[in-house]
């Protein structure tokens, strides 16, 4: 006798060789393609709770076994939003293809070589962001983080960049000065913001 | 069970102890290392084997180390790795997230020990072997609930999800269709899953010391 | 039987979960007032190490640029190659960003000497030890296609016997324009989103 699809958790469990009705059919090969999504590592965030249910007992059998291990890039991304979690620093975009680093991308204004109203005006507002004092190790409250501003920051060069043409695929001269002039910009902010400290 | 030579152990537990207090110091960063050694085992052996769900435990590996960040002055170094202590951690992560759930609320009014994976407290147990350890009693639990199943459906699980055979394969060497073999599955683990938790029902509370 | 329901979780409650508070741990002991810590940047700010690997990496390319000026393709490509050996920052993004494109650049190059290889080498390269996507990485596709139609080509002046390979060829620098495609697409969308 087949089982009934809403008892899935709950029903008797048939004989390997009773013939199953259609429901049942049709549900065992919605969870074998669930299987089969995970096992590629594809799980679909989306499924009823009786097959989450089944899915994570079959995780659970795989695991004990060392089928499912932590990709090492993927080991080294949530060690690393771990650091940035508990250190207090913005994280990147999780779980997405492209973790774009930070919140606002800035849009690329060309390196303003003279003039330090900029720099002055950037200086001023990390004034702001720091509290206590740095590296000094003495006794007294714990000196509060400081925040970053995303453009003092390492990150990844698309914003900046954007597309790139098919005409262009060589010029990565162009890009180079451009990724250059832009962290330099953010790299003589922060220094002159911590008293030209690097 | 990983064994290694007693001079390597004691050099990465000097190692661990120098990047522990450097940490306590102040410089945070000096916990990379550490947490870069034991995501996996932690991951592997100590998280996924209770949740059951990748997504959920790549969430409290990150929680777990995250914390072990920020209470890394509360911990003090006794002679042995910091592993056990991190392990701990992500224990209760576990507990939380499945008190959270509907599913597992009567866990929350339930006071439940712990599989004691160190034989002796005393012991220099390292890492390595606390999660070898670890590993084999999850197995064994396993294993136990495999044996009760009918042996079609044991063959199932363990083509399938141990050996991860393409479903074709799967068929073939159970010589039925593959829509067949799917049918075959869904009922396995059906089955699995309702011995599983019969068994925990009317099992012993865990021995401390077990291995 | 809403016990058996409960049953599975029960059993990872009961058989694997732990309930030791983190206070009663025996390693650790309660907290006395913390000493003050140094302020921790954190650890992905430009520093010097960064931006000594960008000015190294613009400097070969910019003297890539006067090599390819005067001709001389293999210093211009030598020149480029050595980019992909700088020492960036654990971790910096750019790293992956300025040696993707040093890569393409390399295989335009080794393409223009008939090294075709040796040039799908440096692509595939690229594309294996990428961490993530970007426009650079869909720029390593573009000139991914660019090689499948170099080779096609090749093919085509085989004459009849080289009908079929150029063929392949030429579906496979379709896929590789299409996937550049697809990352530009997903990656605007995402900018977009995060402005």
């Amino acid at each position: 006798m087949a089982t009934q699809d809403d008892d899935t958790l709950t029903g008797s469990v048939p004989d390997p060789d009773t013939e199953p009705a259609p429901a049942e059919l049709a549900h065992a090969r919605r969870f074998a393609e669930l299987v089969d999504k995970t096992l590629s590592g594809r799980t679909p965030p989306a499924m009823s709770a009786d097959d989450r249910a089944l899915l994570e007992a079959a995780t659970v059998i795989r695991a004990t076994h060392g089928s499912v291990e932590l990709a090492p890039s993927k080991q080294r991304q949530v060690v690393e939003d771990a650091l940035r979690q508990a250190i207090g620093a913005p994280a990147p975009s999780r779980g997405a293809a492209v973790p774009i680093a930070r919140a606002r991308a800035r849009r690329w204004v060309p390196w303003i070589v003279a003039g330090t109203s900029t720099l002055v005006a950037a200086a001023a507002v990390a004034m702001l962001w720091l509290r206590g004092p740095a590296g000094t190790g003495h006794a007294g409250p714990v000196a509060r983080r400081a925040e970053v501003p995303p453009e003092w920051t390492s990150r990844p060069a698309d914003s900046l960049v954007g597309p790139i043409a098919r005409d262009h695929a060589g010029d990565a001269s162009a890009r180079i000065d451009a990724i250059f002039a832009d962290r330099l910009d953010g790299f003589r902010a922060r220094r002159l913001a911590r008293g030209g400290k690097p | 069970m990983a064994s290694e030579p007693a001079t390597t152990v004691e050099l990465e537990l000097e190692q661990e102890q120098r990047l522990v207090e450097e940490a306590q110091q102040g410089n945070l960063d000096a916990m990379r290392p550490i947490l870069e050694r034991y995501a996996g085992p932690l991951y592997g052996t100590v998280i996924l084997p209770r949740l059951g769900d990748a997504a959920s435990a790549e969430e409290v590996l990150r929680d777990t180390l995250a914390t072990a960040v920020e209470k890394i002055r509360r911990f003090t170094w006794q002679g042995k790795s910091i592993y056990p202590w991190l392990r701990q951690i992500a224990i209760n992560k576990v507990y939380d997230v499945h008190r959270q759930s509907k599913r597992s609320r009567r866990l929350a009014d339930a006071m439940v020990h712990e599989i004691d994976v160190e034989t002796d407290p005393a012991s220099h147990a390292d890492a390595q072997l606390i999660a070898d350890q670890e590993r084999r009693a999850h197995r064994e639990r396993i294993d136990e609930t495999l044996q009760q199943l009918q042996d079609r459906y044991r063959t199932a699980i363990e083509l399938r999800l141990v050996q991860e055979l393409p479903r074709e394969d799967c068929a073939r060497r159970l010589g039925v269709t593959i829509g067949t073999f799917d049918v075959l599955l869904f009922r396995a683990v059906r089955a699995f899953r309702k011995h599983f938790g019969e068994h925990a029902e009317r099992a012993e509370p865990p021995r401390t010391g077990d291995t | 039987m809403k016990r058996l329901t409960r049953g599975f979780g029960v059993v990872i409650g009961l058989v694997f979960v732990g309930v030791v508070d983190l206070g009663a741990c025996s390693s650790e002991r309660d907290p006395t007032p913390p000493p003050a810590t140094r302020v921790a940047d954190p650890s992905d700010v430009i520093d010097q190490g960064l931006m000594v690997a960008l000015a190294q990496a613009k400097n070969f390319h910019h003297k890539a640029k006067v090599y390819m000026t005067d001709g001389n393709l293999t210093a211009a490509t030598a020149a480029v190659r050595q980019i992909l050996s700088l020492a960036f920052p654990r971790g910096a993004p750019e790293a992956d960003d300025v040696r993707n494109d040093a890569r393409a650049l390399l295989a335009k190059l080794l393409m223009s000497q008939g090294q075709l290889d040796e040039a799908t080498r440096t692509i595939d390269e690229g594309l294996a030890a990428s961490q993530r996507e970007s426009f650079f990485v869909a720029n390593l596709y573009t000139v991914q296609g660019e090689l499948h139609e170099a080779r096609a080509v090749a093919f085509d002046a085989a004459g009849e016997s080289g009908k079929a390979p150029a063929g392949d060829e030429r579906r496979q620098a379709i896929s590789s324009y299409d996937r550049s495609i697809q990352i530009n697409e997903r990656l605007q969308k995402k900018l977009l989103e995060e402005r």
